[in-house]
């Protein structure tokens, strides 16, 4: 119980240090719309909760180390799939996870794909484990429900879904309405936003301009992102081998769902998947793993580091939209509107607040008290009433007086 | 005849001491003791097999590889033969003159007599305040879980009746140790209790069991149990959102399906939208869609900032494109 303790301790000390690296690029567009409950495109109910908390002061914390925390806390979820004398096995099953480039990369991202991962690998944990469901289906339903209503990307994991449900022994109308009944409510959640099907369609046509194998490679370099290599190739290895068709269908699913719709973030969708795949085969299998093997990782973890540590120091001193605040509360304060000559992240919204963000054209010359300028603005830096703000990363002007 | 099952692990200097006081405190009942040790490593097994020897109804069994009180009592209600079956304690805090008592209640009423520290009479001696207030806490909880009413559902100190104990084994899930509880959450409903009066004495010889480990398995088994005693819970909400959400859902739906039916109102509307956005200096994504009504459509735009979100409802003509706040329609319409 001591030890159980002790990396209890271990694992949020490193979330709490995994939360405070994210946190030193301050808040992204992504992460802003979720802490500002904007609606577009995932359905409300983990945002919701998120918005509730915007009186907060350290919201963005909070919950940066509340998903990191729930994200390397996981690892027990993972010891579990293996049972408790082959502690080995475990242990080495558990660092996979944590050692995982998607895993430790997005560990504090306030994201919906790590939520989404973390539930994939509670529905990973329940196919594969010998006890009977009986009791448990209601509230893998709710689970199932709740996924699905956190994030579109939840129903890649239908197949996963299915598989627990057709194990069941429940009536099969008890487990259609189940994994059906979940799916019919968000289509008609879906159906009353316009504005997130117009989302689905801007995000898939993102890529449009790249090729459908510059598609294809980027989704390959996620598989291994997703996995830091060794588990992506053990984990695909081990659904391959257990004849898993519901594993597999599920990270064909989530393959093919980078391919069309490629964020970098979704490499973590592939994690539970693998971690499920590898703990469907005999431990002995791979255990036995070759070191060379195992030094891939490292390597991986190394190139991880060079490549992204020096442009993490870089973001040290936060986003242009932090700055800017941080300037204006120095100088006159938040003003009661600010005006943004081209096209703002999210993050502007949540950093300016509680100013309200308005956006003007490029040929404008707005009445607003601060004009900030993320294109050229000739007409407001021509205008004579107006001072530049001395900021970093962004043209700030501000009416004289 | 009466089962009376001791599970032990590291019990060996209290058996000497406890079995001659059971036998003939049972002398004039039929009955046998089986003593269900998990390999203690201070051979307990064996120094109950030297006895076993000496007291004939005495029998043993050594598990070997497994571990846990409730697997072992459920192991030693396996093996009985008698159709009383009791569990107690093997370190002496069980007062072994009420098992004639625990017997008499299940020959008279069958069903389940339990020993409790929490009736009139009854009580838990000389435990430090912590422990009383965990244990005071613990039984509160199970309480609440149980199938039939009963004061001490945390009593190690209990009798069943054989035929009721083979009717909710299958479904049993022993974990931790507290067997009593995990029978009281399957046994049906108006199974006769019988509650005794007893009052917890210091343990004979050896250290107390009561780890932080078992502490967590307690927790797990009471998590386990109530999913089990609540599984109608989870279909009760399944049922309740689905049935809210479909009626808030689909006169939303329904509201905007010109959008979806009609290719000109969708094209106006988009048009419409981004115009508006970019004379008032919107943001798209601060705007929802309510509804559509013949050429009108209704949005809402909310300003989505920390601390102070705030919305505003407006009317759009769509071919004219003239917009009015919702609390002004009516209204000579002003044009963008």
């Amino acid at each position: 119980m001591k030890k159980c303790l002790i990396t209890a301790i271990g694992l949020e000390l490193l979330a709490i240090v995994l939360a405070w690296s994210q946190s030193l690029h301050a808040v992204l567009t992504d992460e802003a719309k979720y802490l500002l409950n904007i609606p577009y495109p995932h359905p409300p109910l983990l945002r919701f909760f998120m918005e509730l908390t915007s009186q907060w002061p350290a919201q963005e914390m909070f919950w940066r180390v509340l998903l990191a925390t729930l994200l390397m806390q996981s690892v027990w979820i993972v010891v579990g799939f293996l049972p408790k004398t082959e502690t080995k096995a475990r242990i080495f099953l558990g660092a996979l996870w944590i050692l995982s480039l998607s895993v430790l990369s997005q560990a504090g991202a306030i994201l919906m794909a790590p939520v989404t991962a973390m539930q994939g690998l509670i529905f990973c944990r329940i196919l594969l484990s010998k006890k009977e469901l009986r009791s448990a289906t209601g509230w893998v339903t709710l689970l199932w429900l709740a996924s699905l209503f956190t994030a579109y990307q939840a129903i890649l994991f239908l197949p996963v879904v299915t598989a627990i449900f057709l194990r069941a022994k429940s009536p099969l109308l008890m487990k259609f309405s189940a994994v059906a009944g979940p799916m019919v409510l968000l289509a008609l959640y879906t159906i009353g936003n316009p504005l997130v099907i117009a989302s689905f369609v801007n995000a898939g046509t993102q890529n449009a301009g790249s090729s459908f194998g510059d598609d294809f490679l980027r989704a390959g370099m996620l598989w291994m992102v997703g996995g830091s290599l060794l588990t992506s190739v053990l984990g695909t290895y081990g659904i391959l081998r257990s004849r898993s068709w519901a594993l597999l269908l599920s990270m064909l699913l989530v393959f093919a769902f980078i391919v069309v719709s490629y964020r970098s973030y979704y490499a973590i969708l592939f994690a539970p998947l693998f971690i499920a795949g590898i703990a469907s085969v005999p431990s002995s299998v791979w255990m036995d793993v070759p070191l060379y093997w195992k030094a891939t990782r490292w390597g991986i973890l190394l190139l991880f580091l060079m490549n992204f540590a020096p442009s993490m120091a870089a973001l040290r001193l936060g986003s242009s939209a932090r700055m800017v605040s941080a300037a204006l509360k120095e100088t006159i304060g938040i003003p009661e509107a600010v005006a943004i000559v081209g096209s703002p992240g999210h993050e502007w919204q949540y950093e300016l607040s509680p100013a309200r963000v308005v956006l003007r054209s490029q040929g404008s010359n707005p009445s607003e008290e601060v004009v900030v300028c993320l294109q050229p603005c000739p007409m407001v830096s021509s205008s004579e009433d107006r001072v530049l703000l001395p900021v970093e990363g962004a043209e700030v002007w501000v009416r004289k007086g | 005849m009466l089962s009376l099952i001791l599970p032990t692990f590291n019990e060996a200097e209290n058996l000497p001491l406890l079995l001659p006081r059971i036998e003939h405190i049972l002398k004039n009942i039929p009955h046998e003791i089986i003593i269900v040790d998990d390999d203690s490593p201070d051979g307990t097994w064996r120094k109950a097999q030297e006895i076993a020897k000496e007291i004939p109804s005495v029998y043993v069994i050594r598990r070997q590889g497994e571990r846990g009180l409730s697997t072992a009592v459920v192991a030693g209600f396996h093996a009985a033969r008698g159709s009383v079956l009791a569990v107690m304690d093997a370190d002496g805090q069980h007062d072994s003159s009420l098992l004639v008592q625990l017997y008499d209640a299940i020959l008279q009423h069958r069903g389940m007599a339990v020993a409790s520290r929490y009736i009139p009479g009854g009580g838990v001696g000389a435990w430090a305040g912590r422990r009383r207030l965990l244990s005071r806490i613990a039984t509160k909880l199970t309480v609440l879980l149980c199938r039939i009413p009963v004061s001490d559902p945390m009593s190690g100190f209990f009798a069943i009746d054989r035929s009721l104990f083979e009717r909710v084994s299958a479904d049993l899930s022993p974990r931790g140790f507290k067997i009593l509880f995990d029978l009281l959450v399957r046994v049906p409903r108006g199974t006769a209790m019988t509650e005794i009066p007893f009052t917890f004495a210091p343990r004979m010889r050896g250290k107390s069991k009561l780890s932080l480990r078992v502490q967590w398995q307690f927790l797990r088994s009471l998590i386990d149990i109530f999913f089990v005693r609540y599984a109608w819970l989870p279909w009760a909400i399944f049922t309740l959102v689905m049935i809210v959400t479909t009626a808030v859902f689909v006169p939303r739906a329904w509201a905007i399906r010109s959008l979806y039916s009609d290719y000109e109102i969708r094209m106006n509307a988009q048009e419409n939208l981004q115009s508006i956005a970019r004379e008032r200096g919107w943001l798209l994504s601060d705007i929802s869609i309510e509804s559509i009504q013949g050429n009108t459509l209704r949005l809402e735009h909310q300003l989505h900032r920390r601390e102070a979100s705030t919305s505003e409802c407006f009317m759009v003509n769509l071919p004219s494109a003239v917009v009015l706040p919702c609390s002004s329609a009516g209204r000579n319409p002003a044009p963008l």
